[in-house]
């Protein structure tokens, strides 16, 4: 890494090199039955130059050509894609406690025996014929960075990861709970008793008609068809290219102040959390929206130069669908997503619906008008509360609107958050959503 | 602008693949390397943001031992040997703590070396030429009116793979996967609407050129969606184009008939038995990753198997389903060769190679006619399945009215259940259409999962409207 390093700045004004390696093992149980380990050694060097106000990139897997991988950075210079930005200086990054180095003890053996543990607690619980499947996914990642500015960072984190789903008949619609961490653990009794209770009580069909009813959306159905429109409403490419419909509008309140929500990529415990982005910018807690307020959008170098704004340290090397992380650009994305807890508990925003719609899963919400903030999911599943209580769940139905109107009407946002696709949320209910129903 | 790519000295590739399949100590290995050169070329609106060619590569290794099947990836030669280690413990494991002891199909033992037939070989292209002819139609979108932006990107995947088994095959089948995938994204007011442009093909760089008019259309229907009224929630008659008839079946069949994903779901596996009834006399439905000119052309999956056509429908009835060697003897089928990994960093899973439901014998006009009061959605833009329920969403859509098409409308996404959806094909127009664009992302991405079909016409779906 040092050769290519200096092979890179003698060739261009200055340089920024990439390392990423990681280990991860994944085990799957279906039908409460082992059938699928799989691992992976991967490693690889991203490279980017700036010479003469344009940005270069080049990367490789194997490192068996440093002068060629240099080459092919400043062959890309000819493309004129234009750098507004510099790579950033050593600053104090803050310690993230990110690595727990007993999970490189931990043995697919050990894991299996814990995944076989729930079958056998969940199991027995299982009244009805759902069937149980189970992911756990563990390893570790280490990422270095050095650039010509002098910065020289890295960053080792591990992670442990356990989903429990269990599959209604003819479906993989299911109820399903998570674990992410950055240590290993037992997935906690109690929080399996739930996911059995909630699965035997949607388990009856429902049918209704179509209208406008309150809905609950659980902690990991809220992502995708809400928090991924305001992100792409907050992000600072959208607001470059003036496509965010909230462009315009830091400092006003556009949502109800039910809603604060945060990124914290400092958060102790989480495989995620990290001191310095994909660029080796600092981290730091960033808030978004406040008590309904817009706050601020987030950004990586390239869009920070481009509006003028400070980097926020949110230059990520992901996108949505695929793609090996070494082969990306870093874009602005987010890390540890949360909406702050409100003050109801789950139990009693059920019981205060009359009528209504608990949402714990949804189905292609990627194509929706993402920018517009619309969203039109199926239901996978959606379970029908009446009087305060869940009675089934239904049967080929959806649910439509838009976040940014959503969003005003809060009824209730639960009083803690749970670990969800995309972040730390908490349930939350809102007013007057339309339900169609097949 | 030229790119120097890190080539491995392939000359003695096979003997190296085959020293390492010697080193495992199982009952059947298989070790697949691959070097992927990929060129990007992305404007973001007027600014060009990428132009990049790049070389990556890495190693698949599998290992059948005592009845245990585990895989592992890995980049660097010099893991190879751990990498061995791991995957034989791993599948120790699997057969130590499996109830059920995994078989598989062997497919005949070959030695091929696949060459491409291209009709303009892309790596022969110059940067520059390429650059042209990404920037001529983003030049020409952004020109149109209401545009706002675009993401337009030229992407070429040039695999090389190589695969070399213990029983003795040697498979060495380049793929080279060219597009342009754009969107077009117009603006007026609050108002933000976007369509999708993908132009691509298997066989040779010529697709993409003289396609002034696909650009020109979608900027047009893009402009006009800005005075399109948001489609009302509930069930229509819908007439999909061919496009959308090929998400259909991808979504709504196709996902169902991948035996990876109702091998242990005995609910679904009942449900889907070769034989069983599950659609309308008029529909056949067939896999051929065969067929030339289509995008996901190949010949041999990523297990070594010969791909071949596949009839899963004929009149309605279940014919067959899509195999890896481990489902094909799970399900006592024979071999499809539908195993495919996104790249060198995965192992390969079932997929569709190109799906599309046969055409009949109706005209497009009688379709509607059929359909007399409904919608006729038109351009996927991505879908979603459940075991029986799916999604998927379309660019726009027309009213239609007494058998005529209306206003244009949009915010459309559908809603469905395998077994009543398909039961409610009432129509297949005599045309058919393959999707220029290939992609599923089933656990991992596969950009040459092609689909496509006739125009269909499905009684009482769901639509959500906004």
């Amino acid at each position: 890494m040092e050769k290519l390093f200096d092979i890179a700045r003698r060739k261009s004004d200055s340089a920024e090199i990439y390392y990423l390696s990681y280990l991860k093992n994944s085990i799957e149980f279906e039908n409460s039955a082992l059938t699928r380990i799989e691992s992976t050694i991967q490693s690889g060097y991203c490279l980017r130059i700036i010479k003469g106000g344009y940005v270069g990139m080049s990367y490789t897997k194997n490192l068996l050509d440093r002068e060629g991988l240099v080459e092919n950075a400043l062959s890309s210079l000819k493309g004129k894609v234009k750098g507004a930005f510099s790579f950033p200086k050593s600053g104090n990054l803050k310690k993230v406690k990110t690595y727990d180095e007993s999970l490189n003890e931990l043995t697919s053996q050990r894991v299996i025996q814990d995944l076989k543990a729930v079958c056998n607690f969940v199991g027995p619980r299982l009244k009805a014929k759902g069937q149980l499947n189970l992911t756990a996914e563990f390893g570790s990642k280490l990422i270095k960075i050095v650039n010509s500015e002098g910065l020289s960072v890295e960053d080792r984190s591990s992670s442990y990861v356990l989903i429990p789903k269990i599959l209604f008949p003819n479906s993989y619609a299911s109820i399903v709970s998570l674990l992410n961490s950055t240590s290993y653990q037992t997935f906690p009794e109690q929080r399996l008793s739930k996911l059995v209770e909630l699965y035997t009580r949607a388990l009856p069909e429902v049918s209704l008609s179509s209208g406008k009813l309150p809905v609950i959306f659980s902690p990991h159905s809220l992502f995708a068809p809400l928090i991924w429109r305001i992100n792409a409403g907050t992000n600072a490419k959208s607001v470059y290219e003036d496509m965010s419909p909230i462009k315009d509008k830091v400092g006003e309140k556009i949502f109800s102040d039910q809603l604060t929500l945060i990124d914290d990529p400092h958060r102790e415990g989480r495989p995620d959390s990290r001191s310095f982005d994909d660029e080796g910018t600092s981290t730091t807690p960033y808030t978004l929206v406040e008590k309904g307020v817009l706050r601020e959008f987030y950004t990586n170098l390239n869009y920070a130069g481009k509006l003028g704004i400070k980097p926020t340290g949110h230059g990520f090397k992901r996108q949505m669908w695929g793609g090996d992380p070494i082969s990306l650009r870093p874009m602005p994305a987010l890390t540890n997503e949360m909406i702050l807890p409100g003050d109801e508990k789950f139990e009693n925003m059920i019981q205060k619906l009359n009528r209504g719609v608990l949402v714990v899963g949804g189905l292609g919400a990627h194509s929706g008008n993402i920018l517009n903030g619309d969203f039109s999911i199926g239901l996978n599943p959606g379970l029908y509360v009446e009087k305060g209580e869940i009675v089934g769940r239904l049967k080929d139905a959806m649910i439509a609107g838009n976040v940014y109107d959503l969003m005003k009407n809060i009824i209730s946002v639960e009083n803690k958050v749970h670990e969800s696709w995309g972040g730390c949320f908490p349930a939350m209910c809102f007013d007057e959503v339309q339900v169609s129903v097949g | 602008m030229e790119f120097k790519i890190p080539i491995r000295n392939n000359k003695k590739l096979k003997e190296q693949l085959e020293r390492y399949i010697s080193q495992v100590d199982a009952d059947y290995s298989d070790i697949r390397y691959e070097k992927m050169l990929t060129t990007s070329l992305t404007y973001n609106g007027k600014e060009l943001s990428a132009v990049e060619s790049n070389a990556a590569d890495g190693y698949v290794i599998r290992v059948l031992k005592k009845g245990g099947f585990a895989s592992i990836s890995v980049t660097r030669p010099e893991d190879i040997k751990k990498a061995i280690g791991e995957a034989i413990e791993n599948a120790k494991i699997l057969a130590r703590e499996s109830e059920n002891k995994i078989r598989l199909t062997f497919p005949h033992v070959v030695e091929d070396e696949v060459s491409l037939a291209l009709d303009e070989d892309p790596r022969e292209i110059s940067l520059d030429e390429k650059l042209a002819v990404v920037t001529h139609y983003n030049d020409l979108v952004l020109k149109s009116k209401d545009v706002q932006t675009t993401l337009m990107n030229y992407k070429e995947v040039y695999r090389d793979k190589y695969f070399v088994s213990s029983q003795g095959s040697y498979i060495h089948e380049p793929l080279i996967t060219t597009g342009i995938n754009s969107r077009i994204i117009a603006k007026r007011a609050a108002l933000v609407q976007t369509g999708r442009v993908s132009i691509g093909s298997s066989d040779g760089f010529f697709k993409l050129r003289n396609r002034d008019e696909r650009f020109l259309k979608k900027a047009q229907i893009v402009s006009r969606l800005l005075d399109a009224e948001p489609v009302k929630g509930g069930t229509y008659n819908v007439v999909l184009d061919p496009d959308m008839a090929g998400v259909f079946v991808h979504e709504a069949f196709g996902h169902f008939n991948e035996a990876d994903l109702i091998e242990h779901n005995p609910s679904l596996l009942d449900k889907m038995k070769i034989g069983s009834k599950l659609g309308p006399d008029m529909l056949d439905i067939v896999d051929d990753p065969t067929l030339k000119g289509q995008i996901g052309h190949y010949i041999y999956d990523d297990e070594g198997v010969a791909a071949k056509p596949t009839t899963l429908m004929e009149k309605g009835v279940l014919k067959g389903h899509l195999h890896s060697m481990k489902t094909a003897a799970s399900f006592k089928e024979e071999l499809t060769g539908h195993t495919v990994a996104e790249d060198y960093r995965y192992a390969p899973l079932v997929r569709m190679g190109c799906i599309y439901i046969k055409p009949k014998d109706k005209t497009f006009n009688e379709l509607l006619q059929l359909a007399g009061n409904g919608l006729y959605i038109c351009e996927c833009k991505g879908g979603q399945t459940s075991g029986e329920n799916f999604t998927f969403g379309a660019q726009y859509a027309y009213l239609i009215q007494e058998g005529v098409l209306g206003p244009m409308v949009r915010d459309i996404n559908l809603m469905g259940n395998l077994f009543t959806s398909i039961k409610s094909i009432i129509g297949i127009s005599n045309n058919l259409e393959l999707s220029e664009a290939g992609g599923c992302g089933k656990g991992q991405i596969n950009i040459k999962s092609c689909f496509g079909g006739p125009h269909i016409l499905i009684k009482d779906a769901l639509i959500g409207g906004v």
